[in-house]
């Protein structure tokens, strides 16, 4: 049965990490963290600072060694072997290229140390170069490149050696916004052009949505949840989870009523019906949650088409660009809706008075105990 | 109510900066770049018994100097301690530097404090400690004695390798702190990434931790071999004038002999030779690391 077990595991499952734990004196930094990854999949730990993510990564790669757990690649037990010998290429948060060698000589590093010889070291370096798109840097040392090509080596370096796991470690946090969100989409088309398993870690939320299969929302050391970008985004099982990723109406209410898997709450004067997944008795403090986007603006009252329109009026305009926010006072309850800017829709004005719609699917009714933070 | 500023007020306004650099200037100019001339002009005057020096234009002196055989031990000498002490200092300085960085909290401050400590110590009292080690019949022999190694007396004390060690010692702490702090300035993720490229721990030192260190091996073997080749006390107190070597020449000439030009002479060749062999070093470190094509990112 164990050898079984094993040689299942063998077959898919690149990275297993199970039970890992890590205190930094009476810190405890990881707590029992277990993280399985699949064959081409891409998997991100997302949190704020501090949550444990960059030592996971740092243990899986053999920097760091845990005060308990174990690290399996490919079905191998590497928890005490050092980080040289576990085939794992890993891009640092400021990318740590050898300031004194040429591109060329930072991505031929791991294959000399791999004693190749110096042929076949020129065409894998040619091809690396050419898979991240900058042919023509070989001869320039990293000073003499931007950050978005200090990047590309980077990845270049730790893709040379054709490790069984890729790992990214904030990788796009030294970038400015515009760069860094090509440089999101040209990591996805590298990943998936050459099929790497690859683990990475960021705060960023969107970074995470944009390149991931799954998603790991960590805090305190552990995974909150885990699920697919989607998933996360729009059934959040705690208030972190919510309020991490993306933005978001929350309130405190109270459970009114419950009715085959849809409940009513209170939240101030009005009451909303929402969906959750756990069985809830009237009277319960509960957490509730609604995206931006789908809290629907109803421009003209005259035509009211049910009772679950809501009477407000507007408070704040956000212009962002692409979209307004507004924020609409609803009976003492602020809620903010999202619209696309086009020419399409009227803009509405302050202290107009408009109508918010919020379908049931839309209000997360999550239970305030046993959360991990917020 | 514009006020229109002169354009000369103006240009002086843009360079006010410049009058911090007054100071230093006068300083340097007063007490370094003028006796340094007197001095280098010194070294082409005659000597005279009753006037001690006659102003003159001949290169008497250092024909004198580079025609004896004598002066040319004197200058290998001065080379080979100086060349010796700054290998030997780096070469232990480097370990403890490392160490330096990797040592936290207390245990860092303890240490650096330790090394600034033996700084404040006068050389004078440092090295006599070295002598009565280095003595015969004193420490290190009884060592040799009770290890069965040897015995009689011991001629340590006035050799070279007695002198390269006690400079070595004297100028360590110069050495070490210098290469911590160009140690601490690699990274640690940079050690991090050759770690996870495959490279062991003895390539990451000499393709990694070596090359991204130099400027600041450089500046500590620099410093450590100008305050070896030009030390007095030490050489003095250690090795007498069994060793023939150029600080002690010139003290002798200048101070009891009175023959100032020979004097200068011997200083401006110690000067020279100091200068090329300090400038051979960085011509040749640049040149191993290709130093000036890359910058630290």
């Amino acid at each position: 049965m164990e050898r079984l077990s094993k040689g299942m595991e063998a077959l898919d499952a690149v990275l297993r990490a199970a039970g890992l734990t890590k205190k930094f004196g009476t810190l405890c930094v990881l707590d029992d963290f277990t993280l399985e990854i699949t064959r081409g999949e891409v998997v991100t730990l997302l949190g704020p600072s501090g949550c444990g993510k960059t030592t996971t990564l740092h243990i899986i790669a053999g920097i760091e060694s845990p005060d308990g757990g174990e690290v399996y690649l490919r079905g191998e037990n590497v928890t005490r072997l050092s980080p040289q010998r576990r085939r794992v290429g890993m891009v640092f948060q400021r990318w740590a290229l050898f300031p004194h060698m040429t591109a060329y000589e930072n991505v031929a590093f791991g294959l000399q140390m791999r004693r190749m010889k110096k042929p076949a070291i020129r065409q894998q370096v040619a091809k690396m170069l050419a898979v991240v798109s900058l042919p023509d840097v070989a001869e320039k040392y990293p000073s003499q490149l931007s950050g978005g090509m200090q990047q590309r080596v980077a990845v270049a370096r730790a893709l040379a050696t054709d490790p069984d796991l890729l790992l990214l470690d904030e990788p796009f946090s030294n970038l400015d916004e515009k760069l860094r969100r090509g440089m999101q989409i040209e990591m996805k088309s590298i990943q998936e052009s050459i099929g790497i398993t690859t683990l990475c870690v960021t705060h960023n939320q969107e970074e995470a949505l944009v390149l991931s299969d799954r998603v790991a929302v960590m805090f305190g050391g552990k995974i909150v949840q885990m699920g697919k970008p989607e998933e996360l985004y729009s059934s959040p099982n705690s208030r972190f989870v919510c309020g991490f990723l993306g933005d978001a109406n929350t309130f405190e209410g109270t459970i009114v009523g419950t009715q085959d898997g849809k409940v009513t709450v209170a939240v101030g004067a009005i009451v909303l019906s929402g969906v959750c997944s756990a069985e809830m008795e009237p009277g319960k403090g509960v957490f509730v949650s609604v995206r931006p986007e789908r809290v629907g603006i109803v421009r003209s009252l005259s035509e009211e088409r049910s009772g679950s329109v809501l009477h407000g009026h507007v408070k704040e305009i956000h212009y962002k660009g692409a979209t307004t926010a507004y924020v609409i006072d609803v009976q003492g309850v602020r809620f903010e809706a999202v619209e696309p800017s086009g020419a399409s829709v009227r803009r509405l004005c302050k202290e107009q008075k408009v109508g918010i719609e919020i379908e049931a699917s839309a209000v997360l009714v999550l239970d305030t105990a046993g959360e991990g933070g917020a | 109510m514009e006020r229109r500023i002169p354009v000369a007020a103006m240009w002086i306004r843009k360079r006010r900066w410049v009058l911090m650099l007054v100071p230093g200037t006068v300083l340097l100019v007063v007490f370094f770049l003028l006796p340094l001339l007197t001095l280098g002009r010194m070294a082409f005057y005659t000597y005279d018994p009753i006037r001690l020096y006659v102003p003159a234009l001949t290169l008497e002196n250092f024909v004198k100097v580079f025609s004896d055989q004598y002066y040319w031990s004197m200058i290998t000498n001065s080379l080979t301690v100086g060349f010796l002490a700054t290998l030997c200092a780096v070469f232990c300085a480097f370990p403890v530097a490392y160490y330096l960085t990797t040592a936290k909290g207390i245990e860092r401050t303890v240490l650096t404090a330790g090394f600034l400590a033996t700084l404040f110590i006068t050389l004078l009292v440092t090295t006599l400690g070295w002598y009565i080690i280095l003595l015969p019949f004193g420490v290190i022999q009884r060592l040799f004695e009770v290890l069965g190694l040897g015995s009689g007396p011991l001629r340590f004390i006035k050799t070279i390798p007695a002198l390269v060690l006690v400079l070595a010692h004297a100028h360590l702490p110069f050495a070490v702190l210098i290469l911590a702090s160009s140690i601490q300035a690699i990274g640690k993720d940079k050690l991090q990434a050759a770690r996870t490229l495959g490279a062991s721990p003895w390539s990451i030192f000499w393709r990694i931790t070596i090359p991204l260190t130099m400027p600041g091996i450089v500046s500590s073997a620099i410093l450590v071999f100008t305050l070896s080749i030009s030390a007095y006390l030490i050489p003095v107190l250690i090795t007498g004038q069994k060793i023939p070597l150029l600080p002690i020449a010139i003290w002798t000439y200048s101070s009891e002999v009175l023959n100032w030009p020979f004097a200068s002479a011997i200083a401006i060749t110690l000067f020279a030779v100091t200068t090329v062999f300090t400038y051979a070093m960085i011509l040749v470190s640049d040149l191993v690391t290709r130093r000036g094509k890359w910058k630290v990112v």
